[in-house]
């Protein structure tokens, strides 16, 4: 029981990375509609800026800060200098811009950062803490208690404000939002920004839980994709539990099945997710046909 | 808006002025070179450039040698991901799954016999094709982000399961596959290398000739417009399962190759990483052109390849480049360079301009001589149809027939249900119930190439046409259900000339019917819209068409378009045929049609001649009134 306990904690600290990068997919997939294939590599980098930063003697808090305004600035200015002048594009082409912008960031964490696994200090105390057959530390607690409250945040912005449906109607149809007098490049710009913020805090903040290196984005973005999909890409909330429900699943399975196929089954219950998906949405479609 | 027919000037839509009733002058032809000296520049050139290239790898040794091999196969490659992708219009993110496929089975082949690698390599093409169309169905059915979704998680679990089989290697892959790829020896660097660059050029000519085919002119429908696609009877499902098939083989035999040329497998070509390349290297070439895998290859791949030396700046310089591509070039290097080739071609050839907003078919006089060859059309009825979308009854209950030899106009307020009883006749929406019948024949559940093959085409209400085609490509498009070639016959010289030669006869006399004739040959994205729209019924008119069905063909037509427009709907009826016109213009459809159905809420208002429609108390406030004013 003790062991169930806590590999199930496991699964949800775990979860949680996958669900903050299947938020800010699904983020910028309803203010821009980009598949943007580089937000693992983002919060990869900004996790090793903020490493590289304590390892100079930055105090944790201003890395931490440091790496929230760079995952901001990568992914905002992703946004606004590149797929805004692409207007025209293909989903293809668009798509094709971000593993561009994924392969960059991960040269650049070589260039700056070096190709040899990192990790760091946390921004409160190392200590840890027992509740019962339960045992984790608090920055364990604290990068939990800050994903989940940054997505629910991301979500009340998104579907409780005028801001936040003005973000959707932006993604859905920018030119008759344009004509509403939506500012869109501006929204669009807040929001893909704003998923960075949240990619730049998770990783910071992931430090002390793991060891990332450059290399890992684009697999990381695939665990987003799996967080997002089982929802339908397209809901805030549905990306923080499905990346939990997966995290869950996925740690269990590992501890309890076979870790040498983890990955496999990991990947193929998305693929099955994805034909479900499929399935529903076709069902869906017989009725809604116009 | 009253017809300007007969006025000397008319202000036409690109803001040029023609003369109107004058026959067309003949095209001005600028000064050009001889015949021969442009075909010298248009085969000399590439040639030239071509043998550069393929010089490059022979002047640098080994090393060269081994780049060159790699870069001329996933050239090849590149044709497989290109189909998918630029052409049929499908993210496809895990081609190296198939690539993988063919790699591994000649590694399988190598660990367990002696046998000639070319062997495996075969063996690694029917592997890939057999699992390309096992999962085909199923994946072919997943659409949008979802489709590129399943396709690079297939590329990371086949990537990660290979590397926990003990039989092909783990992680540490299978070594020792031979050079004996035709049966006679081993081969050395530069005879490989030679045999390599035969294969993608003929790979490359090949796939040029699928560009120009009927399925190249399905594909480029089912990527566009593929509503279109599906009302001139191409099966989008079937035709994206072949499609899959045929790329999987493609990539099992590139793979193959591969791992002839590098004697060895490690899980990475089936992995994330390989499929990213070989997307990259299709973009950056230039998706949906049929060489440009080549540059993309030569720069992707040999880029890595070539400038190991760049150690820790090598991801930047990728990343960077493929940034530079699709913001600066997203044509890709092939596209970017086709367009401008093809233009200057033209100028040094003298190609004839044409005046595309002009219709030619009139006699001197400014009358039109449109003939079509008069046929025995049948009746289309429509019997107590109901067409439901949940809870809102589209069509309720309605009945109506469209008699061979009259033009029928279907009027009635926005949202009333017109375009929604088209869509149920043609099979784009279901019938709940009632009947559809053409003649005898009861077509209300039939397919939707049966339906055609009965007679009943339609246009659509915006403009739908290939624009990547020219005029004559996209009247062909409707006579797909006249052909029966795929990519087989496709690619095999010959094969297909006397079924594509009817095609094109077919419409050529259809566009000559119409009066478009001469604008065959002319890129569709220039036309204006009253040329467009007869593009669209000349499609409709590749079957034997009986009954046409026309959405709104005179929105956006100026009024000399219009009455050329209106001649053709007449002459259509006086052929026999059954003309059924959704029209929103009361003054176009007062002139023209013999019988008017009036739909309001998905039934039934009224119907009767155009005297009686034009009295009826009901109509006039349901309808006319509100729309008198345009």
């Amino acid at each position: 029981m003790d062991r169930f306990l806590n590999v199930t904690w496991s699964g949800v600290w775990i979860g949680c990375e996958y669900a903050a990068i299947g938020v800010a997919l699904v983020v910028n997939f309803r203010a821009a509609r980009v598949v943007n294939v580089a937000v693992g590599q983002v919060f990869v980098f900004t996790a090793l800026l903020a490493a590289w930063l304590q390892a100079d003697g930055t105090d944790p808090w201003v890395a931490l800060l440091a790496a929230l305004v760079v995952g901001g600035a990568i992914t905002g200015g992703q946004d606004y200098l590149l797929l805004q002048r692409l207007r025209w594009a293909t989903p293809a082409t668009l798509l094709l811009a971000t593993v561009g912008v994924s392969t960059l960031l991960s040269g650049a964490a070589v260039v700056f950062f070096g190709r040899d696994p990192i990790s760091g200090k946390g921004v409160v105390s190392e200590g840890s803490f027992e509740l019962g057959p339960w045992r984790t530390s608090w920055n364990t607690v604290l990068f939990v208690a800050s994903v989940i409250v940054l997505v629910l945040a991301l979500w009340w912005l998104s579907a409780k404000t005028d801001v936040g449906r003005a973000t959707s109607a932006a993604g859905h149809d920018a030119g008759a939002a344009a004509m509403l007098g939506i500012n869109v490049p501006l929204l669009r710009l807040t929001a893909t920004a704003g998923s960075g913020v949240l990619l730049g805090v998770a990783g910071a903040l992931f430090l002390p839980l793991g060891v990332l290196d450059f290399s890992l984005g684009l697999r990381l973005t695939l665990f987003g994709f799996v967080a997002a999909a089982i929802s339908g890409y397209y809901s805030v909330p549905g990306a923080l539990i499905g990346g939990l429900t997966f995290g869950v699943v996925d740690a269990l399975g590992t501890a309890y099945l076979s870790s040498t196929f983890g990955l496999f089954f990991t990947f193929s219950a998305l693929i099955i997710i994805a034909f479900a998906t499929q399935w529903v949405r076709t069902e869906r479609q017989v009725f809604e046909t116009v | 808006m009253k017809s300007a027919h007969g006025t000397d000037v008319r202000p036409l839509p690109t803001g040029q002025t023609a003369p109107v009733g004058e026959d067309i002058e003949a095209p001005a032809r600028r000064p050009r070179l001889p015949r021969a000296a442009v075909a010298a520049i248009r085969w000399g050139i590439p040639l030239l450039v071509l043998l550069f290239a393929i010089r490059w790898p022979l002047v640098n040794g080994d090393f060269g040698l081994h780049i060159g091999s790699i870069v001329a196969i996933y050239a090849l490659g590149v044709i497989g991901i290109d189909l998918v992708v630029g052409r049929a219009g499908m993210l496809q993110l895990g081609y190296a799954v198939f690539f993988g496929i063919g790699a591994y089975t000649v590694g399988v082949v190598a660990k367990h016999s002696d046998v000639a690698s070319g062997l495996g390599v075969l063996l690694g093409v029917l592997v890939a094709t057999v699992v390309a169309a096992v999962v085909g169905t199923a994946v072919v059915g997943v659409s949008g982000y979802l489709f590129a979704l399943v396709t690079l998680a297939a590329s990371a679990a086949l990537e990660s399961l290979v590397r926990a089989i003990p039989a092909l290697g783990e992680t540490a892959g299978l070594a020792g596959v031979n050079r004996n790829l035709l049966g006679t020896g081993e081969l050395e660097a530069m005879p490989l290398y030679f045999i390599l660059v035969a294969l993608t050029l003929v790979a490359v000519a090949l796939y040029s000739r699928v560009r120009r085919s009927r399925v190249g002119r399905s594909l480029e429908a089912l990527r566009q417009t593929p509503h279109v696609a599906e009302a001139s009877g191409i099966d989008l499902r079937r035709l994206k399962f072949k499609v899959w098939v045929v790329s999987g083989a493609i990539g099992g035999f590139a793979g193959g190759l591969y791992a002839v040329a590098v004697q060895f497998v490690s899980p990475d070509v089936l992995g994330v990483q390989t499929s990213i390349s070989f997307l990259v290297m299709n973009v950056v070439g230039g998706a949906g052109t049929a060489w440009g895998g080549i540059p993309g290859a030569a720069l992707v791949r040999g880029l890595v390849q070539g400038v190991q030396g760049l150690g820790d700046y090598q991801l930047v310089i990728a990343g960077a480049a493929t940034i530079a591509v699709v913001a600066w070039f997203p044509r890709g290097i092939a596209g970017s360079i086709e367009r401008p080739w093809r233009r200057l071609l033209d100028r040094l050839g003298g190609s004839p301009q044409v005046e595309v907003s002009v219709v030619q078919g009139r006699d001197v006089d400014g009358h039109y001589s449109l003939s079509f060859p008069d046929i025995a059309a049948p009746r289309l009825s429509i019997e107590t149809l109901t067409v439901r979308f949940g809870g809102l009854y589209a069509i309720d209950g309605f009945s109506m027939t469209v008699e061979p030899g009259r033009v029928t106009a279907l009027v009635g307020p926005n949202g009333s249900g017109k375009t929604t009883l088209v869509n149920a006749v043609t099979g784009r929406v279901p019938a709940e119930s009632g009947v559809v019948r053409v003649g005898d024949e009861d077509i209300t559940h039939a397919s939707r190439q049966h339906r055609i093959n009965t007679g009943v085409t339609r246009t659509f209400q915006l403009v739908s046409l290939c624009e990547s085609l020219t005029v004559r490509e996209n009247v062909m498009l409707g006579g797909h259900t006249a052909g029966t070639a795929g990519f087989l016959r496709a690619v095999i010289p010959g094969a297909t000339a006397a079924e594509e030669a009817a095609i094109r006869d077919r419409a050529n006399l259809v566009m000559q019917s119409l009066g478009i004739e001469h604008l065959a040959d002319e890129n569709t994205a220039d036309l204006p819209a009253g040329p467009k729209r007869l593009v669209e019924i000349c499609r409709c008119l590749m079957t034997n068409s009986s009954v046409v069905l026309l959405d709104e063909p005179a929105s956006g037509l100026n009024a000399a378009e219009r009455d050329h427009l209106a001649a053709v709907l007449s002459e259509l009826a006086r052929s026999g045929r059954g003309v059924l016109l959704i029209e929103h213009d009361m003054q176009f459809v007062m002139g023209i049609a013999d019988w008017i159905v009036v739909l309001r809420d998905g039934a039934k208002l009224a119907e009767g001649r155009p005297a009686e429609i034009r009295t009826d108390s009901q109509v006039i406030e349901a309808y006319l009134g509100e729309g008198e004013g345009d």
